[in-house]
Order: structure tokens, then sequence, then C-alpha cells
């Protein structure tokens, strides 16, 4: 029995001291892509920093990030709550058939920022000569409702959306909750996938479409068909920032559509002040985001030269939903300028009396558009 | 330093125990003592000159009353023991609350005093109350004082029952400071019960945190009686898992130091009245009321109306003990009231009635006694008393069904292992099937295993860890 104990006390110290060694001897690491966030590194020894506690703290967090088995060890923990029952899990919902849906809830919502914004909006709108569209994706809880745990709480979106036509009536706003609501309708966009992806935020590029297609009705363009566009599967592999949250071992990767013309091709952009040729950025293909494929991720502003045989110019102000629906429009104008607020300081009232646009297209996810404290800068 | 950390787990942990083992019997309690000072100062940098202070102080006091009760110097022995513990409960009230007092003295209008930068020492309300039991003891002859002062500051801050119990009572473990032997059955045993607790407190109160948190930040208009509920069965659940689990963590680290710690917990929620849940619930802090307060005011020895007196004076200390804010003054009045009737007549009247309904009774206090426990702001606390008795709010919505389904399995385990339940089968099984002690033990044995990888995922995961003693 002697022998029993020692064995036992034995393995468990080795379990504990083992990877404490490993985290002082193993290189540390900067970046976890799986979960999409700087990890905690070991900090420097500041005298003042240890009387204060923060030294700690770093320490402490250095610990958890630095563990060398941290991918499974997350796994293990998120395996365990899903074997409790548990039904959402670091803010996503393990939603059905293999769906991660970002949880969002009323208290999510701050109701003054909305109505800030779609003030600052009402008042950009009234001022321009352009033809000004709004439209503001309905995030994929909405959407997908059907798809949520049974009972789930998720934000009230109706009494988001009325708030929206409250403020800035009905004229130029293109509403998807309709389109987007029907689960990949395959007749149409043969598509192959549903219109949002299953482990990321975003829409994919048949959610696009059926956006394009709306937009395509309001602003007078004739829409093209889904296949004329071309679209390749150009990875099956995407783990996007859902799955981040819930890190589940049993995940399916999506696949991620690109339409393929001459075009998207051939387009010229400006991406905050460099130049390039192609809207699509391959290396990100091999990376975790790669969502970024579509020009390579946010910039402060960017500038498309189409090649298109039309007069017509449109001016984008966007969250990363725009990467994946700008390429349908490539045909339908000469010149596009997409400015995402978030990384752009300069006026935007700037670019628009030196621009000459015809239309101007407001594209937001509505929870991002909420939440977005960037909007001031739409009247500078 | 937290215990359900990985600093403390891979580096503090097996580095000290190593040592420990390693080291020579004589060299271990000053050993015992720098690694508790570490663990101290991880946490407390700069206040840990307080407790350096306490020990000091309470060494030469402890000195001095035993010194003068030796030379048969009643009356001076008596002032040294009188000014000692007026020292120790006013670094005690000093710390915890003067910023208490001076709001009480703001809201009477009469005079504005500016609130003073405290910060609560962590562990402060523990290691006082040791040291106040240690000069009690000498004082009262039921120990020697202490000669050593290594020893003496080891016993103050050893660091499993450093910063959150239990209160060890220095003729408790006084022969244990100078000889204590450690089998390789303690170290294995100890390693199982710290793992247990670690469990407790990682896979159940940390679950039963996060969704109590949850409930408690809803607003009015999201919230519902089975909401309202639910949130007090989830706190009451965490904050019996998490303590319980500390308790189990320090007494199992105890064990492979060499010490016997009293039990803290003794499946409080299986009790069929309050003044049974009392005898069961954080029973070192109760002894030492009864031993320190209760008793040396005359307990139940001078008349009823003193001893009524005696008893709500021991609870609405205990109530203040937990913090200082009202809602703990409430909540240990609430229990004197409680226990009060049942000595006067409740107690015979629940001996009439069913078994299950004594339950139902105590469970119900029990957990409504925790929500007064749970919220500190007192609008907050009747605003969810009023939810919770449904005024205002529907029976139920489809969040509440929703948080229902998803965590009844959480609630049910709790609710399991709360009790004597999962022991009494294991000692059933391993008499009928007849196991022999090595197939318990490496059953076990492989129970914790399981429990240490699952509890360390979730740490390495997890983002809600709090313990909800620290503040004590």
């Amino acid at each position: 029995m002697q022998k029993t104990y020692k064995i036992y006390s034995v393995i468990i110290f080795l379990m504990l001291s083992l990877p404490g060694l490993f985290i002082f001897i193993l290189p540390q690491h900067n970046f976890s892509s799986n979960e999409n966030r700087y990890l905690n590194k070991l900090p420097g020894i500041k005298p003042d920093e240890i009387l204060s506690g923060s030294f700690q703290e770093k320490v402490s967090d250095a610990f958890n990030d630095q563990f060398f088995a941290r991918g499974f060890m997350t796994g293990l923990s998120t395996s365990f709550k899903k074997s409790l029952g548990f039904k959402d899990i670091g803010g996503a919902y393990l939603a059905k058939d293999n769906y991660y849906i970002e949880k969002i809830t009323d208290n999510d919502i701050s109701k003054d920022q909305l109505v800030k914004n779609l003030m600052y909006l009402s008042y950009f709108a009234t001022n321009q000569e352009a033809d000004v569209y709004t439209m503001l994706v309905p995030s994929p809880g909405t959407s997908m409702e059907y798809k949520l745990p049974a009972f789930a709480p998720f934000y009230n979106a109706g009494s988001v959306y009325n708030t929206v036509y409250t403020v800035l009536g009905k004229k130029g706003i293109i509403d998807l909750r309709k389109v987007l609501k029907s689960p990949g309708n395959s007749n149409k966009t043969s598509s192959q996938d549903g219109f949002y992806f299953k482990t990321d935020h975003h829409w994919t590029l048949s959610g696009a479409y059926a956006a394009y297609n709306e937009y395509c009705k309001t602003a007078g363009i004739k829409p093209q068909p889904y296949n004329s566009f071309n679209p390749v599967e150009v990875t099956n592999n995407f783990y996007g920032t859902t799955y981040s949250k819930v890190l589940d071992f049993t995940a399916k990767p999506d696949s991620i559509y690109a339409i393929n013309t001459d075009q998207a091709e051939n387009a010229v952009l400006i991406c905050d002040g460099k130049k390039r040729t192609g809207i699509y950025n391959k290396e990100y293909l091999n990376k975790k985001d790669k969502y970024s494929y579509f020009f390579g991720g946010n910039y402060g502003r960017t500038d498309i030269v189409t090649g298109s045989n039309t007069e017509l110019k449109l001016l984008v102000l966007k969250d990363s939903f725009a990467n994946s629906f700008v390429p349908f429009l490539l045909k339908d104008y000469s010149q596009i300028t997409m400015i995402d607020a978030r990384y752009y300081d300069s006026g935007i009232s700037g670019i628009i009396s030196s621009g000459s646009y015809d239309h101007i297209l407001i594209l937001y996810e509505i929870n991002n558009f909420a939440g977005d404290k960037n909007l001031y800068k739409l009247l500078k | 330093m937290v215990f359900s950390s990985i600093i403390f787990l891979c580096v503090f942990m097996p580095v000290t125990f190593a040592v420990y083992y390693l080291c020579p019997a004589k060299a271990r309690n000053l050993l015992l003592l720098i690694a508790s000072l570490v663990f101290y100062a991880w946490g407390e940098p700069v206040y840990i000159i307080v407790m350096v202070f306490c020990i000091v102080f309470n060494y030469f006091a402890g000195r001095l009353v035993f010194i003068f009760k030796e030379a048969s110097m009643p009356v001076k022995a008596e002032i040294s023991f009188i000014i000692s513990i007026i020292a120790d409960v006013s670094i005690l009230l000093f710390f915890k609350y003067t910023n208490f007092f001076i709001e009480i003295i703001n809201n009477t209008g009469f005079k504005e005093m500016p609130v003073l930068h405290i910060v609560l020492p962590i562990g402060i309300s523990f290691y006082t109350f040791q040291a106040i039991s240690y000069i009690a003891d000498v004082y009262m002859g039921n120990a020697k004082a202490q000669k050593n002062i290594i020893n003496f500051a080891m016993y103050i801050c050893m660091f499993p029952q450093l910063i959150a119990g239990p209160v060890v009572r220095y003729n408790q473990i006084s022969n244990e400071i100078h000889t204590r032997k450690i089998s390789g059955r303690d170290t294995a045993e100890g390693l199982q019960k710290f793992i247990t607790g670690l469990g407790k407190k990682v896979i159940f109160a940390n679950q039963a945190g996060e969704l109590w948190e949850e409930i408690s930040n809803i607003t009015a208009s999201g919230s519902s009686v089975l909401i309202a509920w639910l949130g007090a069965i989830a706190y009451t659940f965490q904050i019996y898992f998490d303590f319980s689990g500390y308790s189990d963590m320090a007494s199992g680290m105890g064990q492979m130091l060499g010490f016997k710690f009293p039990e803290n917990f003794n499946y409080p929620y299986q009790s069929e009245s309050i003044t049974e849940f009392w005898r069961r619930w954080h029973i070192s802090l109760g002894t030492w009321f009864k031993e320190y307060v209760y008793i040396p005011l005359g307990g139940s020895h001078k008349g009823f109306p003193r001893q009524a007196c005696n008893l709500f004076i021991v609870w609405t200390l205990t109530g203040l003990w937990h913090g200082a804010s009202w809602n703990f003054i409430i909540w240990g009045i609430y229990f004197f009231v409680l226990l009060f009737m049942e000595k006067c007549f409740l107690l015979k009247l629940l001996n009439k009635i069913p078994k299950i309904t004594r339950h139902i009774y105590a469970l119900f206090f029990i957990t409504a006694g925790w929500i007064i426990f749970a919220c500190e702001d007192l609008n907050k606390l009747f605003n969810y008393l009023k939810t919770m008795a449904g005024a205002g709010v529907p029976l139920f919505n489809n969040y509440a069904v929703y948080k229902l389904y998803t965590n009844i399995l959480l609630l049910l385990l709790m609710a399991i292992c709360s009790t004597k339940l999962p022991v009494n089968i294991i000692n059933r099984l391993s008499i009928k099937f007849k196991l022999n002690e090595i197939i318990i033990f490496w059953t076990k044995a492989a129970f914790t295993i399981i429990l240490l990888i699952t509890s360390m995922a979730l740490i390495i995961n997890g983002s809600y860890n709090p313990f909800l003693y620290f503040r004590f």
C-alpha cells in the first residue's frame, strides 16, 4: 500500500510540475490564431509593478496563456461544458446544424448609441447630392432564429429596426431581413452554403449576393445572375470568429467562396495609400483569418478603379461585411471608394466634395452599427 | 496567490512541497514560514507589513501573559491580556470597518468626514482571529506560550489556511507545531482531498457563480420568479462549493504537511433546521465565536434573558465579521431571529412535521439568507427578494426556461454532491463487492486525476474565477 501511495503522489506531482516547467523552458507565443487574440507573456520584473500587484496579475495571466497544451485544454473545457448541457459558451450559442451564433441580448444593444448613430447618419444623408442607401445587415441570430437553441434569449431585432425607420424614414433603406431569412435558397444562387458562415459572424458569398440583388433593385441597376460571377471555393478550411469564442473540438470548418472574374483580378486598388492590383489577398488563405482574403482585411480608405465602362461612382461607408459584397458591384461602377470609419480619421466630407459620387452606400451589420463609436466622423 | 491558479498549482505547490519533503524535520517550520510569506506577499506585497506586525506583537504579548501567569501575577496577566485583545481587535476594526463607520456618521448628518483610502488586507479577518485565539488560550491556561517566534509566525501565517480559513485555534495544533509525522498515506490522501476541493471550486462554484452573476445583473423587464429563484439557488451552491472547496484544499495541504485541521463543513445543506445548519456550516468560525465570545459572556448559564442577549451579540458580530456592510448585519440578525425562535418553540414544532418538510423549511431560509448575504446594495436586495416573492414579474419567461434546461444537469449534480450520498454509495459498493483497499484507492485516484485535468482545463479557459471568502 505504501508503494501505491508513492506512485500516485509522484503522478500528481509530475502532472503539476511539468507544465510549470514547460512554461519556463518552451518558447513563448505571441498570438493565438485559434482564439484570435494576443496572448499574455511573462513580464519583466519591475519593482513598482510588484508593489502594485500588476506584475503578479500579468504572471498569472501569462501562465494561463502560455500553458503548453492550451489548445487541447480549452477544447476540453468546452467539451466538458457541452456535456453539462450548456448551450452557450464564451458568448456564442451552440446552434443547430453546427452553427455557432454570437449571443447578443437586449442588454448588449445600447439604445442610446444606436439613436446617436442614426442621428449622425440622418444629418449626413440630408446634405448629400448623391443618392444615399442604407443597408443594415441583420445579425446572424436574427436571420437564423430557428437555428438558435430553444428559448435562447436574443435581442429584439424588430424594435431595433423600428428605431432605424423612426429616425431615418423609409427612403433609401434596404431591409434585408426577409431575403436573408430563408436558409440558403439554392435555386436562385446555386449556393452550396447558407447565408452566414457556421463558424464566423460574417455572411457568406450567397448572403452577400442576396444583398446585392436587393441593392440593385433599389439603386436601379440590373442584377447579374450568381453564376455569371463565376464563384469558386477558395478554401474549405475556415474556422472563424464565433468558433474562436467556443473553441469546440467538433466544429466543422466553413468553405469560403469568392467571385472569380477578370475585373476582380485586374482592378487597381489604393489601400491607405498603397497601390496594388486585384481585390484578393491570397496570403490570408494560409492564415486563420481567412475572411481577410477579401481585400486583405479592413483599411481606413480603399479606392478601387474597376476598369468598367461606366460613369457611375460609388462611396461605401462600411464594416467588414462590405468586403465580400463590394466585389459584386465592380461591373456597375467605374470607381468605388470604401471608408471604414474605425480606421479612418480624416474628414469624410472632404472625400465627398472631391469625389463627385453618384451613390453612397452605408453598409453595416446592425449590431456593429448600433455599437460603433466612430460614426460622428460622418459629419467631419 | 489563489489555489485555483496555474501558478499556484504548477509552480508554488510542487516547489514548496518538494523542498519541504526533502529538507530535515527541524528546518520545516522555517521553510513553511518562508513559503507562506512568499505566498502572502504575492497577493499582498505592501500590507504584508500588517501581518508581520500582528505576528511580532502577539508573540511578545503571548510571552508576557504567560510569564505573568507563571509568576502568579493574575492582575498583570489580565491587563496584558486585555491590552493585546484590544490591539488585535483594533487592527481588524481599523482596516475593515473604518470607512463603514465613517459612512454611518456621515449619514446621520451631524458631521461630514472624508472616506479614508484603506485597502482590506487579504485574510486579515482570519489571521487576527487566530492571534486572538492564541492569546486567549494562553491566558485561559489551555496552551503554553510559544517560545520560538518562527514557530509562532508559522502558526499565524501558514499558507493553506491563511487567507480563507479554517480558523485553526492554537490549542488544536500546538503539538503538531513541534512534532509531526507525515506518512505516504497522508501525502496521497491529502492530495486527493486537495484535488476534490479544487474540483468543487472550479467545476461547481465557478459555473454556479457565472450563472448567479448573469442572473443578478438582468434588468427587471427580463426577470421572472423562476429566474430569481434559479439565481438564488445558483448562489447557494456557489458559496458552499467555493468555501468548502477552499477548506478541503486547505485541509488536504495541511495533511500533506503533517497537520490535522478541524473539519469546516459537514454537509450543511442536509440540515433539518437552522440550528443544525450552523453546526455544519463554517464550523471553525462557529466554534471560535462560541469559545471566545459566547461562553466568556456567560453563555446559557446566567438566565434566559442574558442568554438571548448573548446570542444576539454573537450573531450580530458573526454577521459583521463577514463584511463591513449593513446587509451582513441584517444577515446575522436574521439568523439570530431564526435560531432564537427555534430555541424557544420552533424546534419542537418542527419535530412533529415530516422530515422532508423540515428540509424544505431549512433550505428555504438558508437560500433566502444567502440572498441577503449576496446583495450589499440594500435596494438591490429588496428588489431581488420582491422578485423572488413574485411582485410585478411573471412566474417564468423564455429566459428562465432556457437557463433552467441548460443548467439543470449542473444543478442536479451540485445538489447530489452537497449531500453525503456519493460517499455513502461508494462505501456501500465497496462493502457489497468486497473491494480491497488498493482497488478503492486507485478508483479514487483515477477519479482525482480526471478531476485535476478537467479543473486545469477550466482554469486555463475560464475568465470567471473569484474566491468569495477572500474579502473577509
